[in-house]
């Protein structure tokens, strides 16, 4: 069948093709190919598990983890100790440079711009982590039918994946931005839209090889129904792989929303998140305004990879215990 | 000449500048007369920089909606065939009697009370040595009238549909007869302007090798011709070699035109009544890809008039050391918070009363937004009728004083006065519906809630921070503001769904200031296209009777005049739509040894042919 | 196996006509409809109805999908009102300068992300290959606007070395490549992304065969190690990289967007972005199109290449 090998490609530039980050680092996922065929060939994981030595292995989560709870805390707890108005402009303080008042300067409409990035942060973390449960889960939902009952649904479900799958994923987010109201939950739904692709693939190679183990028959020969048997036999079977999908896709929501945010469809104001602070900074490259700049950037980078790290690390727990089982 | 006496002081300084034949030039002073010695005679190339992203790709002087763009219309087609009239003098907003092809129209009543106007072409020739007649104007009304829906420029009922009959009395001489009396100022600005001479004995075909014919006559043949020039104009790679481009009445002829990147090079007509010889050798639209891309090209050097992007303004020393002079274009344009007045949507009822907009305006500091949002480029804007810096604008305001300064207690004052109970950051209430003085008003029922659906942009810097601006602003009197952000071109489309006469909208405020530039066409603004019941481009479809009688008037009436000054004073009180400052079009730059550049025109025309390098 | 390929290619065209269903749909679902994106506001209801009908767009939503592959099988995408040229050719000037940036940035990519991937396997859990990983998740981990910016904000404002964009009026090829300096930036802004793919994939693909048994023979036998690394590891490591480039083919057409816009660079993503910006409809629907289809086919032919390579893959 089609999907061995699923590629990262950054397909669109800067709106990584939702496989990417998921992809990119280790190469399980990178070339899940063998594996979604059925578990007939061995998953390369084993090189995973000698690519981390146990103890960098560790640390490196250990780093991502700390990164994501102080990350959590700079955003949603920060504002409560660093008081700023991020609501009202205040344009006759605008574009001043970093002080004692503002430590990372104002924007060009006066906005304090720590105060900025706290609330910048919520709005990405929450985004990005409602966008790669949604698609975590709806993925998974689908992967995990389309795999199990296999024939006609199976090549319906998956040729529609293929279908999205081929349209740059910049310019799918562009519509449905253009055409729904720009709320929270809009953006995870529109993020979630172009992410659940790859998860889906996944779990549906995984759920292609559960299916034909014994006890999945025995229980379907005993009359449990399908959705039975998905929901207790299959989706268990596959959680390992969507727990580390999920992770790996907050980073590579927060990214899509980045370049979302580029596109000039960030969230509205008075909100804002990192990607659309990035995108404002963009107009003042030639102003020497770096405050602008960095920030925003710095703590997309940091968050993106604290997620990366905890992904990895996670895969690679629950391939150890693949092996073991 | 009944327009001279009704329209005296719009004309005014008309006589004084122009004597037949000379061009004026150098209105702000940097070009002294006596710099007439220094001019080199049909030298240099001067280049010039292109809209980003906007080549122009279409060659003929009928245009349809998509191609009337300041790219194509008065930087392409006005240079290759100017229109009857012409606009925009000495970066006023005046009739120009030296760039119109005919001498000013001389406007009579006949016996049935209606307005005629007889028009004397001037004396000029197409480039191929023909005389430029009658005959190349009643080509183009055959033509308009075969498609006049795809005219740009067409707006129902007005022009021709106003038209009785054009009598074409010889071959320099025609009549305009139309339906009833016109103002002579709004027939000059809006309705014989549009009239554009074209090549008869070039262009009256039906293929590109077929003959010269009379196709034009019939409404069928007319309609075969159009067809076939259309789909010529279109082919944009053949638009600089197609013989049909070559015939010229204007200053400037096609010598090149690159249909990749839209590139255009032109070369003087040698049939032009140029001045002494012409000035420039030729003329030169360069394409970038990107502002700072032009930027680069100025700092470089090799481009003679472009200008400084908002968001590198701070290369502006810079390019003066380097020689370039600077200037502010300024626009006749308006834009700003469009309001909509659709009457099935929730908002309109409280948008509709008088003291919201007035607490609405009261809330907008337009010094702050010119001082911090554009860096002092941009001009004070409170009505539709163009008025940048107070320089140029036909009518005077009699109001000069700003009528809703900023002020967040009077704005507050104003709401709690009628009824709101107003709770700042939070959502305001109307607490005493009804329709006394100290009541919400009409249509506003108890516990309405001030909140509001605003579509804006964040693809320009400024309209972005405008918009978070207003959106912050707002607050203060407890507006709850929801914001959509789309891509800028998007705006143009959604203001076009609320327009007309429509009873619902998607949005109840739009900030859109690229909303309704003047230029080629209308030249006067009158309301009769954005404000008019059921008007095409009435975006937020206001309509009232009491607007209505005022347009009407500014069109009809035989103190033109008097009637735009009392509609422009109306207008300012009224805020139908929440004017905010106009952003200058663009800070030019041009070399300092090419003279002529200034004054920019407020209809964004330019006049290469004024262009001289010194040496 | 043949039944294989036959199998893939009916998938791969059905595929398309989904990708060509789903572009036509999300087109029409985009508010004002292409009239109004054509003619712009101040066009009439008349002249709006005038081209509609001209353009078919008055007929029923099945019938213009109908007419819209009709002139699809006809090689006619459509015609852009904004440049007055039909998307076709649009695409043939286009195209060329697109994929002469992403080939560029692909060969960079492999040049530095290969040699870098086998170098961690061999020096697995040493400093150099923290190092290395280090880079490439942060490369990773960037938003490629923010990356491009910072290029630019390093070589051309701050140190003048070199151009932001590049030569302006480049209408071809040749003359992008009259200043070629101009295109390093955007080369290694887009190389960026895929380097650190490239050499995370090798290294995992170049560690797994270092356990396996013929290298160990080799390695018993007494074979140098560079000579083992060279002549044995790095060619059947390679392999995967090689399937990878057949799948990420249609980068070429997609053009990367955004390095395109960041550096405004004149290609086809360009081209996209501004027809997003401005609602040309006719060039997003021919552009998308073409992608989509690239995209089908690229990882039709990388499958196949990977079933041709590797026999553990059973077509099932």
């Amino acid at each position: 069948m089609s999907e061995q090998v699923q590629v990262s490609g950054a397909t669109s530039g800067g709106a990584r093709a939702a496989t990417l980050v998921g992809a990119a680092p280790p190469a399980t996922t990178v070339l899940v190919g063998p594996t979604a065929e059925g578990g007939e060939v061995k998953p390369p994981g084993s090189s995973l598990r000698m690519f981390l030595s146990v103890f960098a292995e560790n640390r490196l989560a250990l780093v991502g983890a700390a990164t994501i709870v102080a990350m959590v805390l700079f955003s949603f707890v920060g504002p409560v100790v660093y008081h700023t108005d991020q609501v009202h402009t205040h344009i006759l303080t605008a574009n001043l440079a970093p002080s004692a008042q503002h430590p990372l300067g104002t924007t060009n409409v006066g906005y304090d711009v720590l105060g900025r990035l706290m609330v910048g942060g919520q709005v990405s973390l929450e985004i990005g982590l409602g966008a790669a449960l949604l698609s975590s889960l709806f993925g998974a939902g689908w992967g995990a039918f389309a795999g199990f009952f296999g024939k006609w649904a199976d090549s319906v479900m998956m040729r529609i994946v293929d279908s999205i799958y081929a349209i740059p994923p910049l310019l799918l987010m562009l519509v449905m931005a253009t055409i729904f109201s720009p709320t929270t939950f809009m953006f995870i739904i529109v993020v979630a839209f172009v992410s659940w692709l790859p998860t889906a693939r996944l779990v549906r190679g995984e759920s292609l090889s559960v299916r034909t183990r014994e006890y999945i028959e025995a229980a379907r020969g005993a009359g449990v129904t399908s959705v039975k048997v998905i929901f207790r036999h299959v989706i268990p079977n596959v959680m390992g792989t969507i727990v580390v999908q999920t992770t790996l896709q907050v980073a590579n929501a927060i990214l899509l929303l980045a370049a979302l945010s580029y596109l000039g469809l960030g969230p509205p104001p008075p909100a804002t998140s990192w990607g659309a602070m990035l995108n404002n900074g963009l107009n003042f490259l030639y102003d020497g305004y770096w405050w602008l700049i960095y920030p925003a950037g710095v703590a997309i980078v940091i968050t993106v990879l604290a997620f990366n790290f905890v992904g990895d690390a996670l895969r690679d727990a629950f391939d150890v215990r693949l092996q073991r089982h | 000449m009944q327009l001279n006496g009704c329209s005296r002081r719009a004309l005014a300084g008309v006589a004084t500048v122009v004597s037949a034949g000379t061009l004026a030039i150098g209105f702000l002073g940097v070009v002294p007369a006596s710099a007439h010695e220094r001019q080199a005679k049909g030298s240099g190339t001067a280049t010039f920089a292109e809209i980003v992203g906007e080549p122009p790709t279409y060659f003929f002087p009928m245009y349809t909606a998509s191609y009337w763009t300041t790219a194509y219309v008065p930087w392409v087609s006005y240079l290759m065939w100017p229109p009857l009239y012409q606009w925009g003098k000495d970066g006023k907003t005046q009739f120009n009697p030296t760039t119109s092809l005919a001498e000013k129209p001389v406007i009579s009543t006949n016996t049935t009370g209606d307005t005629v106007a007889t028009i004397t072409l001037k004396p000029r020739e197409w480039s191929d040595g023909q005389p430029v007649t009658t005959r190349d104007v009643e080509f183009w009304m055959n033509l308009l009238e075969a498609d006049k829906t795809t005219f740009a420029a067409y707006v129902p009922g007005s022009f021709p549909d106003n038209v009785k009959q054009i009598n074409y009395l010889s071959s320099t001489k025609f009549q305009v007869v139309f339906d009833k009396k016109y103002s002579t100022y709004w027939l000059l600005g809006n309705e014989l302007d549009q009239i554009t001479p074209i090549p008869q004995h070039v262009w009256d075909k039906t293929s590109l090798s077929g003959a010269v014919g009379t196709y034009d006559k019939t409404p069928k043949g007319a309609k075969a011709v159009w067809t076939f020039l259309q789909g010529q104009a279109k082919t944009a790679s053949t638009l600089g070699t197609n013989p049909l481009w070559k015939v010229v009445d204007g200053p400037w002829q096609v010598r090149s035109f690159n249909a990749t990147n839209g590139e255009i090079s032109m070369a003087p007509d040698p049939k032009y009544p140029w001045p002494q010889s012409h000035k420039l050798a030729g003329f030169t639209e360069v394409p970038f890809t990107s502002t700072t891309a032009e930027l680069d090209a100025l700092e470089s050097g090799s481009l003679d008039v472009g200008y400084v992007p908002f968001t590198s303004l701070k290369a502006i020393p810079q390019l003066e050391s380097e020689g370039y002079k600077i200037a502010y274009w300024t626009q006749a344009a308006f834009g700003g918070l469009i309001l909509n007045y659709a009457k099935d949507d929730p908002a309109a009822p409280i948008l509709s009363q008088l003291y919201v907009r007035q607490a609405l305006t009261h809330l907008v500091d337009f010094k702050a937004i010119i001082d911090k949002i554009y860096h002092g480029h941009a001009s004070y804007a409170s009505s539709p009728i163009p008025n940048p810096n107070g320089r140029g604008s036909n009518v005077t305001v009699l109001d000069k004083k700003d009528p809703y300064p900023y002020s967040v207690s009077t704005a507050k004052k104003l709401l709690a006065e009628h009824g709101w109970h107003v709770v700042p950051n939070g959502t305001s209430t109307c607490a005493k519906p009804g329709t006394g003085s100290d009541e919400c008003g009409k249509g506003v029922p108890k516990g309405a809630k001030l909140k509001f659906r605003i579509v804006g942009t964040q693809s320009s810097s400024t309209q972005y921070a405008l918009l978070q601006y207003i959106d912050s602003q707002f607050s203060a009197i407890g507006a709850s503001m929801k914001v959509k952000l789309v891509p800028e071109g998007s705006l143009s489309s959604l203001a076009a769904q609320c327009s007309g006469n429509v009873t619902k909208c998607s949005w109840d405020m739009e900030l859109w200031m690229g909303e309704w530039p003047l230029g080629w066409t209308p030249y006067v603004e009158t309301g009769g296209n954005t404000f008019f019941c059921g008007a095409t481009s009435n975006y937020g479809a206001f309509c009232t009777p009491k607007m209505d009688a005022m347009i009407t008037a500014n069109h009809e009436s035989a103190q033109p005049i008097a009637a735009l000054e009392k509609w422009e004073n109306y207008m300012v009180k009224q805020q139908v739509q929440i004017y905010m400052p106009m952003p200058a079009y663009r800070v030019v730059a041009y070399k300092g040894n090419l003279h002529g550049v200034t004054p920019l025109d407020p209809y964004l025309q330019i006049y290469p042919q004024d262009w001289y390098f010194s040496k | 196996m043949l039944a294989y390929i036959v199998r893939r290619l009916i998938q791969a065209v059905i595929v398309v006509i989904g990708v060509s269903l789903i572009v036509f749909l999300l087109i029409h679902l985009l508010p004002g409809g292409p009239a109004r994106a054509a003619l712009g506001a101040r066009a009439t209801k008349a002249e709006i109805q005038a081209f509609n009908v001209a353009n078919g767009y008055n007929r029923s939503i099945p019938v213009q999908y109908g007419l819209y592959v009709w002139h699809l099988l006809h090689g006619n995408l459509g015609y852009s009102y904004h440049y007055n040229q039909s998307v076709l050719s649009l695409l043939e000037t286009n195209l060329p300068k697109s994929a002469l940036l992403v080939g560029l940035a692909y060969v960079l990519a492999l040049v530095v992300g290969v040699p870098l991937g086998l170098y961690q396997a061999v020096r697995r859990n040493k400093i150099g290959d923290h190092a290395v990983t280090t880079v490439a998740f942060v490369a990773y981990a960037m938003p490629t606007f923010w990356a491009g910016m910072l290029l630019i904000l390093a070589f051309a404002i701050t140190l003048h070395v070199l151009p932001a964009e590049v030569p302006q009026n480049a209408a071809t090829v040749g003359a992008i490549l009259s200043d070629p300096r101009a295109l390093v930036l955007p080369v290694v802004t887009l190389a960026l992304v895929n380097f650190s793919i490239f050499s995370r994939f090798m290294r995992s693909s170049a560690i797994e065969n270092l356990v396996q048994d013929y290298i160990r023979t080799a390695r018993a036998k007494g074979i140098s190690s560079t000579r083992v690394v060279f002549r044995h590891l790095l060619p059947n490591s390679v392999t995967p990289i090689l399937t990878l480039i057949g799948l990420t083919l249609p980068i070429v057409l997609s053009g990367a967007i955004v390095v395109e816009t960041v550096f405004n660079y004149p290609g086809m993503g360009y081209l996209l972005w501004t027809a997003a910006l401005k609602q040309d409809y006719p060039v997003l629907m021919g552009f998308t199109l073409v992608i989509g289809v690239a995209t089908v086919v690229g990882s039709l032919l990388a499958d196949l290449l990977y079933a041709a390579v590797d026999p553990r893959v059973r077509y099932v």
